[in-house]
């Protein structure tokens, strides 16, 4: 069977009442976090990581799903109407969505957002469903050494490749990777690093360091940062549909869009963000109409607002090809499939393809969904600014530690959940990254089994990590994404210094 | 020459990319180096609420 009859078989699960149902929900909640400033899909997903415990696994990965699209549809309402970005991924949009609001052009800056979106979604979608089985055929012949070399890669450019600090970033992934020593090995059945505490004999609970870092860490945060900017919604003016003039300085930014956050979304730490950015500097060079950049260009909008949605489905072909989380979202979606005892990667498309399929399809159909929800209810989104801040966060706090409680009802875990939200917070506060932890918690048992099963078949012999031409040039790549972007670094450091010296002669 | 110039000019943009991704990930504003690179003005990103 291909490609496309899997993705018919795909559609037919997930156009299941139940699954139809989920879908609606998640991208309702997507959009309703996407619309909230300082809340985003990976603190939604981690929260209702535990409350989904015992929910249907389709249905619960379908409704994830729904989150991180939605979560991208919806951060755009507020970046055009407030200048106050839902989400990280939409903050390029309000440079020209809201000097358009500002114009009277909320209208056309809402549709060509929600427009591209949807295009971008369905192509990228389409993308993910025809590109994943020819990935997971290559990586069928993958063994111990050559995943092991792929983690090791993804730890890299996690942790070190992209971001403002190297340092930071590998102490956030080897703090992520100590932790996940915690419990009882494996292989010899000794307890590591659990110091006489039962309860760490069973190992740090990903879900609940997922919630501690993303919802309590996240919520600390935002709630410390004491914004008293007044949000002050710009009415949207006039016709909310595209003149012809718009979709014709569109079209082309939205597939543009999608072509750059598609592959952007797929490396590893990519971030949907990357794709925005570099989505409004080709729009800027491209444009017919340079004077308007600055002043509420529609191709600012659209563009960047394709790239966001696309990149969402990019940061799925790792992830259900070959278990690799690219960015903190799709950790935590991971996470979630790991809660239900699937193991994302090439041989769940084998064990469980109605599955794999239907969360695919189901991504199709929540995209309709979503262009249906947000163009006609644009009103009753913004309204949801209206909740009280400290209420959110409050709401928030309660709801992380009932989640967690529910699924694992001890004090300790309370106590693990406080102090990992606290570690979160801090670690925001000095700028750590926090997806390394999280990848590093997650993939670390992963890694070290394939290194120790390759190290068992080579009896002890490390050079045959490097003996696999797939291998070496993963291990390769992963060596330069460490020590080139070092020496970007140093070498930009060198011209700020300079510069500085310049300044004070 | 062209070439290399339009390939260091890619390569630029996508460094400042992903530095000003990594900053607005921590609620921060981009340098204005960064912005400068991809076009934007550094003001009107300053008016954006993080």
């Amino acid at each position: 069977m291909g490609a496309f009859d899997f993705l018919l078989q795909g559609l037919a699960t997930a156009a299941e009442p139940m699954m139809l149902l989920y879908a609606l929900i998640g991208v309702t909640l997507g959009t309703a976090v996407g619309v909230l400033p300082g809340i985003g899909p990976a603190l939604t997903v981690a929260l209702l990581l535990p409350v989904t415990y015992r929910l249907d696994a389709a249905g619960s990965l379908i409704m994830f799903a729904g989150i991180y699209y939605g979560g991208m549809y919806g951060g755009s309402t507020t970046s055009i109407l407030l200048n106050t970005p839902g989400e990280s991924a939409s903050i390029i949009t309000a440079l020209e969505g809201n000097k358009m609001a500002r114009k009277g052009r909320g209208g056309p800056a809402l549709a060509t957002a929600a427009i591209g979106s949807f295009i971008a979604g369905l192509i990228a979608t389409l993308l993910l469903a025809f590109l994943a089985p020819s990935i997971v055929k290559v990586a069928l012949v993958f063994g111990p050494r050559e995943y092991f070399a792929l983690m090791v890669l993804a730890f890299v450019t996690v942790s070190a490749a992209f971001g403002d600090s190297a340092l930071r970033g590998l102490t956030s992934l080897f703090l992520g990777l100590a932790l996940a020593c915690v419990g009882i090995d494996q292989l010899t059945g000794q307890a590591r690093l659990s110091f006489g505490v039962p309860e760490l004999l069973d190992g740090i609970e990903v879900t609940t360091m997922a919630v501690a870092m993303f919802a309590v860490g996240e919520a600390l945060f935002i709630a410390g940062q004491r914004n008293v900017q007044a949000d002050e919604v710009t009415a949207v003016k006039g016709s909310i549909w595209m003149s012809r003039a718009d979709w014709a300085r569109s079209w082309k930014p939205w597939l543009r869009g999608t072509f750059l956050g598609f592959p952007i979304g797929a490396m590893p730490a990519g971030g949907a963000e990357i794709g925005t950015f570099l989505s409004y500097a080709t729009e800027k060079k491209l444009t017919k109409h340079p004077e308007e950049f600055g002043e509420g260009a529609i191709e600012g909008v659209a563009g960047p607002e394709a790239a966001n949605n696309a990149s969402a489905a990019g940061t799925l072909v790792p992830l259900l090809t070959l278990g690799l989380p690219t960015s903190a979202t799709a950790a935590i979606m991971l996470a979630g499939f790991q809660q239900f005892g699937l193991q994302p990667g090439p041989l769940l498309f084998a064990t469980n393809p109605t599955l794999v399929w239907g969360l695919i399809a189901s991504l199709l159909i929540a995209n309709a969904m979503l262009l249906v929800l947000n163009l006609p209810m644009i009103g009753l989104w913004v309204k949801l600014l209206t909740v009280p801040k400290p209420w959110l966060y409050a709401g928030i706090l309660l709801f992380a530690t009932l989640g967690t409680i529910g699924a694992n009802p001890s004090s300790f875990e309370l106590g693990m959940l406080l102090a990992f939200g606290v570690l979160g917070y801090v670690m925001r506060l000095f700028g750590y990254p926090i997806a390394p932890i999280v990848v590093g918690l997650i993939l670390g048992p992963m890694a070290e089994q394939q290194l120790r099963r390759a190290l068992s078949i080579s009896q002890g012999d490390w050079t045959t990590l490097v003996q696999s031409p797939i291998a070496a040039v993963l291990l390769g790549i992963a060596a330069l994404a460490l020590i080139v972007p070092l020496i970007l670094r140093a070498r930009g450091k060198g011209q700020v210094l300079s510069q500085l010296a310049g300044d004070e002669d | 020459m062209t070439v290399l110039r339009s390939i260091r000019s890619v390569f630029s943009t996508l460094r400042a990319a992903v530095h000003a991704a990594s900053a607005v990930e921590m609620h921060r504003v981009p340098a204005t180096r960064d912005l400068n690179t991809l076009g934007i003005d550094k003001d009107a990103f300053r008016a954006i609420h993080l």
